[in-house]
Order: structure tokens, then C-alpha cells, then sequence
């Protein structure tokens, strides 16, 4: 392959991932007029009037804050649940390993619409309805196959000597599994908390149904259901869009191995 | 391998009272729930066994569903693993700015559904959208029957082809480069390379591959329920949107329920299907 | 001081029995040792020790007391592992300090302990670093460090030197002895090295398919090797082993092939059959005609050092045996050779023990 041709493959290869974002990007800049006439493409008089608008008129701020809070203890839930469950089934002698793990793939499976009338039923009865608490229970359970395959192969990666050395020196299992294993799983570790965090921050169906108000609604929704008076509100709906993505591309370009790395290891040794 | 001791389940005992409060409970409830005629507001319910199920077959909404999503399924799983391949195969060549192109592929994947299908729904916009102002038509994407679904699958190949991509990647490179220099040296051309060496190597991850995004595409709620509602007329509301509709819009909490165990049942014979292929392949 | 007592212990992965019907006691203060062939169970018995597996059955002795159901930090075990398993994120004084800050000693026992075997085992200056910055020689003091630092009662050693260069295995073989002496801790160490073995060891115990086939001090096992397995498997290069049959019994008299030798010193009862076994320093080769001689045609020669071993043909009779000094031999040569007939084990062919 030439070079001219490769470069030309690479600016489209980015063109087509980056192309919707930037777009976006322009818009959230135009002043409402502007939306509504399209040569010129670029805004004539960019405003960040949008972005003051989707916390000043929208309580976007709380919206954030319910994503952030939701996605964090969902990460650190799903990582406590699950990485116990991931050194147990690496390292620990107990029976049933092959049928729980098969369990836990098959709930990875689970289509979100199967579960989410029974547990909105369940979520009504407990009295958890619009609170965060719906949502980090859901999140932290169908995080969980994720996280705890993913760190099942990193615990399994550990050799085992190291494991037996541990309680050779004195270790119960779980000071084995807190002093020696867990941070050498630190890089698997933190590969799931990402893959997590962003799941519990993209997920729509369960926050759609189980949130009624401002009080737990989360971001997926909140852009999904953004109020406008007679038109779509593009512009202030663009500028949220790009509030929400910035986070997420700076944590894809400062972890991308990572994310990378925890995805092939879902997958590819699945 | 070491000394057994009760106490070794109680570290799996998390998982499994999670797992069990919030997938098996619930999951037995759903078909408990699909064996009722129930509505939420009468405050009705009673049992009528499969009278739910036998009545899906004759619903023509669901039918309409059930095709638009299957339709949904193949044809944006097979663009999306075509176009991965050609992107996996030309990033697995390149040789600089590789981690950047990588983390450049990633976004598209890591933004919310919501996020895209909201930025694709003015891309369509017919009056002020781009598409329509570069490609110079006046074409009503999302209105229109003939274009609103295969405008939703298009999001959908844009979305999710990054993810297809860098899994792909991951398998090209355990193939290892002494297999290319050798069949190189046998003579063989480039596409006989790809079709005789690469395509079976890549079977694995490939097929792996097809399963997560097969069951993905058939589960498909939020990308469509965004974009396009499920409209026009119908035409692109999928099993999962019309689940929902049924359950929290009208809600038939029996009737919904029996739709979304219909959704369960085909999830887990897709599964099935591919894990037996599988299974098949690795003896 | 502990004296470690196995009584007729048995373990088994699901249908595959590893450990079978072995029982021996290994003395306080004593140097013991496993050895055998890849696959034979040794980690798998040191495991049963260290209580890493549970036994199928039988039962493990501490000074008389059982401790068959006890964890291994019950057991106050320390292992050296054949990687070493050092905790590849603590630098070396945090390694050496663990098995103290599991049991929660105070910060100033831990660090003049610490100390105290850093400088023992010469690692004074590497205390910061991690294990990833060492070389192998170091990781293996490092892990041995872990393992003296808290005086356990038992040391196990699984195959600790097999990872070190050939001049190193020999220094830290010294080291070791050395480091056995000072602190007197029953110590069970496992290898498949015979050579390291015998000279590390007040006793060795070869073991083949989970049983053992001789213990005995590393004279004995040289000397009056119990089976054909420990004749062949202690002493290099290995000892030569020869089909004969019993012509006569007093004085005793055995033919093989055409030739016919007269072993010294056995009074046997059997008839028959026999294998006879002979170490290559025991038969001497030459280029003259030597007394009680017989000829034989050179197949290979073999210089290793100061000595030679040449293997040798004579019909359907092929043995290893030492040159003299100062031979030139070509393979192909014709040469004389002859047994040292005090040197002679005798073994039943059926039984494959010595007679
Ligand atoms: N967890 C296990 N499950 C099944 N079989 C096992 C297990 N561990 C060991 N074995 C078998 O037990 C036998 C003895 O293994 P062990 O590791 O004790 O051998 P070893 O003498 O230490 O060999 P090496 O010198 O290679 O370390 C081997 O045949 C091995 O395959
Ligand atoms: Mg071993």
C-alpha cells in the first residue's frame, strides 16, 4: 500500500468515527437562528449560550451528578462483588466452577427487556422507585459477568506459586486474595472499572423506566426526553451531547489499552 | 488444588445472592407474569396460562416486530462485520499512530446510544440536516418507511463497527507473522493469504464476535426508541420497543411479559446456536 | 526441631493416584530429601506437607501431634518455591517482612528481623528494589529470606535451585548447607538433581510413580542401591545393567553372553536369571591386554573433564565404562576391558530389587 493511499484510508477510517461529533460540536455553537439555515455550515456567531442554557434553564448539573454517583458505586460495587467471586472461582477449591461461570455468561446475555418489568415491580414494592439505589442494583448485577469473567482470567494469570506462597507465609484466603492477589490484578482491576463506568453511564432502558424525576434521572434519559416548548431544542440538546462525550473521550484516549486489553479479554477468551 | 473449606463459598456468595435478586427471581416472576392476563391500572389479574403466548401469533403488531427486527439483526450484523474486517485488517497494518487511531475508533462505541441517536437524529433532520445539504436531496429519512429503518441501521453500523473492529485486531494479532512470511514464500497472493490462512484462523473470534453483536442487534431498544420511536407507522418498531410500549405504556404487564420471554426464549436459542458452533470448532 | 511423621499416606486427583501407601518419619533437625523423576509426586508430597492439599488419606505428624486438617499457617510451614514466588509488586524488604505483617508483629521486630536476614543472606544493599530488578541468584536468596525470617518449624524447598546457572546451583548448594547448620530447622527439600541430592542430604528418599523405592543415608543409596530404578537413577553417568545367567552358585559364577564373571561377596539364593549391575568407574578399559580381560569395540568416546567414558560393544553387550588416563581412542578402536569384581549388584529380574 502507498502512503498516500494509507493516509487517505486513515482520514476516512477517523472521518467516519469523528465526523458525527464534530458536526455536533458545530451546532451547539450556532445560535438558534442559525440552526435553521444551513449554508453557511460553520456558525456565523458562535455562542456558548447552549452550554449556559443546559444548566441554567435545565437542571442538568443534578442530571450529571445522579450519572456520576450511580456510575461510581455501580464501579466499585461490581468490583467488590465481583472480583471475590473472580478469586474464588481462580484460585479457590470449590465445586460447580464450570456451571457458574456458564451461569454468569448466560446473564450477559440476558436481554435488559426480559427483567425489567419484573423488577420494576420489585423496585415498586421496595419503595426504591426514582431513587439511585434501582439503578446501582441493576447496573451492579449485569456488570457483574463482565467484571467477573474479565478478572477471573487476570486472577488466573497469577501464578499459582505466588497464591500458595501467600499462605504459606501465614495468609487466610482473603488476606491472600487482599494483600497479594488483588494488586496484582490492579491492571484487570481498573481495565472492568472503566468498562463499567461507562456501561452504568450509557445504560438507557432501566433509568428510563425505573427514574420519574430530576431527583435520580441520569443522562441518557435526561438528553432523551430533553423538554423543548414547541421545537426540538437541537442546539442546547447538542451542547448537552457534547458536555456528556468529552469525559468519555478523554477517558477512551487516556486508557485506551486498557479498555482494549478488558474487551479482548471478555471476548477472546471467551 | 489446596485445602477446601466451607468458608471458600462465601466468596462467591455475593454473586450469587445478587445474581439471584435480580436475574433468576425476576426472571421466574416475568413468566409467572407472561402466564397472566394483567393490567396494572384495573388492578386485574388472572391466570390464563398460555392464552398470551397463542395470542402473539395472531397479533399482527407483533409480527410487523418481530420481521422489522430480524430484518434489524441480519443486515446490520453483516455490514457491521464486513466493515469491522476491512477496518481490523488495515489497522493491524499500521504500523504508526496505531493507539490513537485505536482510541479514535473507540468513541463512537464509548458514547451513549442516547448521545448518537440524538446527534444521527439531526444528521437526518430533512430541513436542516447535513446529509440532506451534502448529498444535495430532500429526502425524509426518519419519515419515511422505505428509509427510517435502514437510517436506523446505519447509525447502528456506525456505532458498534469500532467495537467489531478492535476485537478483530486483538485476533489478527495472535496469528502469528511467520504464517504470513511462509504461505508468502509458498507464493500465495494476497487474497488467497486472507481466504486460506486468515478467514479460518479468525473463525473463533469471528463467530464470538457474531454472538455478542447478533444478540446485541436482536435486543435492540434504546438506538431505535431514540432515533425514530419506533416510527413511522410502525415500520421500525422493534420486539424490544414494543415490549416496552405494551408494558409501561399500556400497561398489559401480562401480555408485555409474554413479548419479553418471547425475546428471553430466541436470545437463548441464538446463544445456543453459536456456542454449539463453537464448541464444535475447538474439538 | 520438629519430627515429621507420614503414615501411610495416600493422595489422589480424582482417579489418578499420585501419593500411595508411603510412610517415613524425617527426624528433627535433619536435611531431607525427595528426589526422583519429573512427574513422580514430589511437589505433590511437599504440598501434603505444607497442607497446600488436603491428604486422601493417612495421616501427617508434627512431633507426634496430627496436623492432617490444619491450614498451612497453622501448620507454621515455610516453602521455597521452585519460581520463587516472590510478590512480584513488594520491593525485597517487603517480601521478606510479609509472613511478619500477616501475623501483625510490631514495626521494630519486623525491620531488625528483616535486617538481621537480609544480613545473613547478603542482601543489605537490595532492600529497596523490586524483584523484577534482581538476578536470579538474588531471588533466590530473597525467597529463602521470606522463609527463615520467622524460624517456622519445618522448611520445605521445592526444587529451589533448579532455576540458577549450573555455578551457582553448586555455590548456593554450600550456602544452603551452610545456612542449615546455623539454624537447625528440620528441613525437606525436593529435586530431581540425584547429584544435588546426595550432597546436600543427611538422608534422600528416591521416589518413582508416588512410591518410595529406597531412604537411606546418600552412601547407602550409592553403595547398596535397593532397585534397579535407584542403581540406575543415583550416581553418573549411570550405572550399566546386564543380563546374566546363574552358571554356578558357590562359588558364585555368571554367564553373559560368551564371557563369564565371578561378582565377590554375594551368597544368593535364586537360580536363573540374573541382572547385574556394574557403575562405568568400575570397569576399566585399556589398550593392552589386561588380566581377566576381555576385548571389546569402541562406539563412542566421551571426555568430560579429567576423566573419559568410552561405551563399548561386545555382541549384544554394550556398557559404559572409564578409560585410563593418557589413551588416545578412536570409535572402531579394539580395547580390553575388565570388572571389578567386588563392584558387582546383583538384582532380581522379576522383582527388579537387589538380591
Ligand atoms: N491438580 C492436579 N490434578 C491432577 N493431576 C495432578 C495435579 N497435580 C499434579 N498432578 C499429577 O501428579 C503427578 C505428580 O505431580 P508433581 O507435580 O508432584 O510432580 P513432580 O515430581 O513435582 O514433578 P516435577 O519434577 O516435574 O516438578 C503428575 O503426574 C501430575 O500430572
Ligand atoms: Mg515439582
Amino acid at each position: 500500500m502507498g502512503v498516500v493511499v494509507r493516509l487517505f484510508a486513515v482520514a476516512l477510517i477517523v472521518l467516519y468515527c469523528v465526523g458525527p461529533f464534530i458536526w455536533q460540536f458545530i451546532t451547539s455553537l450556532k445560535p438558534s437562528h442559525e440552526l435553521t439555515t444551513l449554508p453557511p455550515l460553520l456558525p456565523e456567531d458562535p455562542t456558548l449560550e447552549n452550554y449556559l442554557s443546559v444548566f441554567r434553564t435545565h437542571p442538568f448539573g443534578r442530571i450529571i451528578l445522579n450519572s456520576t454517583i450511580v456510575a461510581s458505586l455501580t464501579t466499585v460495587l461490581s468490583l467488590a462483588i465481583g472480583s471475590l467471586s473472580a478469586y474464588a472461582l481462580a484460585k479457590l477449591n470449590i465445586r460447580g466452577k464450570a456451571l457458574f461461570l456458564a451461569f454468569v455468561l448466560s446473564v450477559s446475555m440476558f436481554p435488559p427487556i426480559a427483567t425489567v418489568s419484573p423488577l420494576y415491580l420489585i423496585i415498586r414494592l421496595l419503595g426504591l422507585r426514582d431513587t439511585w439505589w434501582a439503578l446501582v442494583m441493576t447496573y451492579t448485577t449485569f456488570s457483574l459477568p463482565l467484571t467477573i469473567w474479565i478478572l477471573t482470567n487476570f486472577f488466573r494469570a497469577i501464578p499459582n506459586e505466588i497464591y500458595l506462597a501467600a499462605l504459606v507465609d501465614g495468609c487466610t484466603p482473603f488476606q491472600a486474595f487482599r494483600r497479594v492477589l488483588l494488586p496484582l490484578a490492579l491492571p484487570g482491576i481498573s481495565a472492568t472499572a472503566i468498562l463499567v463506568f461507562i456501561f452504568s453511564w450509557n445504560e438507557f432502558l432501566f433509568a428510563l423506566t425505573f427514574t420519574s424525576t430530576v431527583k435520580s434521572r441520569t443522562i441518557p434519559v435526561g438528553i432523551a426526553l430533553f423538554p423543548g416548548i414547541h421545537e426540538i431544542p437541537w442546539a442546547e440538546i447538542s451542547a448537552a451531547s457534547v458536555i456528556v462525550t468529552i469525559p468519555i473521550v478523554v477517558v477512551v484516549f487516556m486508557f485506551q489499552r486498557r479498555i482494549i486489553e478488558g474487551l479482548t479479554a471478555g471476548a477472546v477468551k471467551g | 488444588m489446596k485445602k477446601t473449606g466451607t468458608g471458600d463459598y462465601l466468596f462467591i456468595l455475593p454473586s450469587v445472592v445478587v445474581f439471584f435478586v435480580v436475574t433468576i427471581y425476576p426472571l421466574i416472576y416475568l413468566l409467572w407474569l407472561s402466564l397472566h392476563r394483567r393490567h396494572l391500572i384495573f388492578d386485574i389479574s388472572r391466570f390464563v396460562f398460555l392464552d398470551n403466548f397463542l395470542f402473539l401469533f395472531t397479533d399482527p403488531r407483533f409480527l410487523t416486530a418481530l420481521k422489522n427486527t430480524v430484518y434489524f439483526t441480519v443486515v446490520s450484523v453483516s455490514l457491521e462485520i464486513t466493515l469491522g474486517l476491512v477496518i481490523a485488517l488495515f489497522l493491524n497494518n499500521l504500523t504508526t499512530g496505531r493507539g490513537i487511531v485505536s482510541a479514535i475508533v473507540l468513541v463512537p462505541w464509548a458514547v451513549p446510544t442516547v448521545v448518537s441517536a440524538k446527534m444521527w437524529e439531526w444528521l437526518y433532520n430533512p430541513d436542516y440536516g447535513l446529509f440532506n445539504y451534502l448529498l444535495g436531496v430532500k429526502v425524509n429519512w426518519l419519515g419515511s418507511p422505505f428509509w427510517a429503518m435502514n437510517a436506523a441501521i446505519f447509525m447502528d453500523v456506525w456505532k458498534t463497527t469500532p467495537f467489531v473492529a478492535l476485537l478483530l485486531t486483538a485476533g489478527l494479532k495472535l496469528i502469528p507473522s511467520e504464517l504470513y512470511h511462509a504461505a508468502r514464500i509458498d507464493g500465495a497472493g494476497r487474497w488467497y493469504i486472507f481466504r486460506r490462512i486468515v478467514l479460518p484462523l479468525l473463525k473463533p473470534i469471528i463467530l464470538v464476535v457474531l454472538l455478542f453483536r447478533t444478540i446485541d442487534a436482536f435486543r435492540v431498544f434504546d438506538a431505535i426508541y431514540v432515533l425514530t420511536g419506533g416510527g413511522p407507522a410502525g415500520t421500525t418498531e422493534t420486539l424490544s420497543i414494543y415490549a416496552y410500549r405494551i408494558l409501561f405504556q399500556t400497561l398489559q404487564f401480562g401480555y408485555g411479559s409474554a413479548i419479553a420471554m418471547f425475546i428471553f426464549m430466541c436470545v437463548g436459542l441464538i446463544s445456543i446456536f453459536y456456542v454449539s458452533i463453537l464448541q464444535r470448532g475447538f474439538r | 526441631m520438629t519430627e515429621i511423621r507420614l503414615r501411610n499416606i495416600e493422595k489422589r486427583f480424582g482417579d489418578v493416584t499420585v501419593i500411595e501407601g508411603l510412610d517415613l518419619t524425617i527426624h528433627g533437625r535433619e536435611f531431607f530429601t525427595f528426589v526422583g523423576p519429573s512427574g513422580c509426586g514430589k511437589s505433590t508430597l511437599l504440598n501434603l506437607i505444607a497442607g497446600l492439599e488436603d491428604i486422601t488419606s493417612g495421616e501427617i505428624l508434627f512431633d507426634g501431634t496430627d496436623v492432617s486438617r490444619l491450614s498451612p499457617s497453622e501448620r507454621d510451614v515455610a516453602m521455597v518455591f521452585q519460581s520463587y514466588a516472590l510478590y512480584p509488586h513488594m520491593t525485597v524488604f517487603e517480601n521478606i517482612a510479609f509472613p511478619l505483617r500477616v501475623r501483625k508483629r510490631d514495626e521494630d521486630t519486623i525491620s531488625s528481623e528483616v535486617r538481621r536476614v537480609a544480613g545473613l543472606l547478603g542482601l543489605e544493599g537490595l532492600l529497596t528494589r523490586l524483584p523484577r530488578e534482581l538476578s536470579g541468584g538474588q531471588r533466590q536468596r530473597v525467597a529463602l529470606g521470606r522463609a527463615i525470617v520467622r524460624r517456622p518449624r519445618v522448611f520445605l524447598m521445592d526444587e529451589p535451585l533448579s532455576n540458577l546457572d549450573a555455578r551457582l546451583r553448586v555455590d548456593m548448594r554450600a550456602e544452603l548447607k551452610k545456612l542449615h547448620r546455623e539454624l537447625g530447622i528440620t528441613t525437606v527439600y525436593v529435586t530431581h538433581d540425584q547429584e544435588e541430592a546426595l550432597s546436600l542430604s543427611h538422608r534422600v528418599a528416591v521416589l518413582l510413580d508416588g512410591r518410595i523405592q529406597q531412604v537411606g543415608p546418600p552412601a547407602e543409596l550409592f553403595e547398596k542401591p535397593a532397585t534397579t530404578f535407584v542403581a540406575t537413577f543415583i550416581g553418573s553417568p549411570s550405572m550399566n545393567l546386564l543380563e546374566g545367567s546363574i552358571m554356578e552358585r558357590r562359588p558364585l559364577r555368571i554367564g553373559m553372553d560368551d564371557i563369564v564373571v565371578s561378582p565377590t561377596g554375594w551368597d544368593i539364593k535364586i537360580q536363573g536369571k540374573v541382572i547385574l549391575g556394574i557403575r562405568p568407574e568400575d570397569v576399566v578399559v585399556s589398550t593392552e591386554p589386561l588380566t581377566d580381560g576381555f576385548t571389546a569395540e569402541v562406539e563412542v568416546v566421551e571426555p568430560v573433564g579429567s576423566t573419559v567414558w568410552v561405551d563399548i560393544v561386545r555382541g549384544g553387550m554394550r556398557l559404559r565404562a572409564r578409560m585410563l588416563k593418557g589413551m588416545e581412542l578412536e570409535p572402531g578402536a579394539q580395547v580390553f576391558f575388565r570388572f571389578d569384581p567386588a563392584k558387582f549388584h546383583l538384582f532380581d529380574p522379576s522383582t527388579e530389587r537387589r538380591l
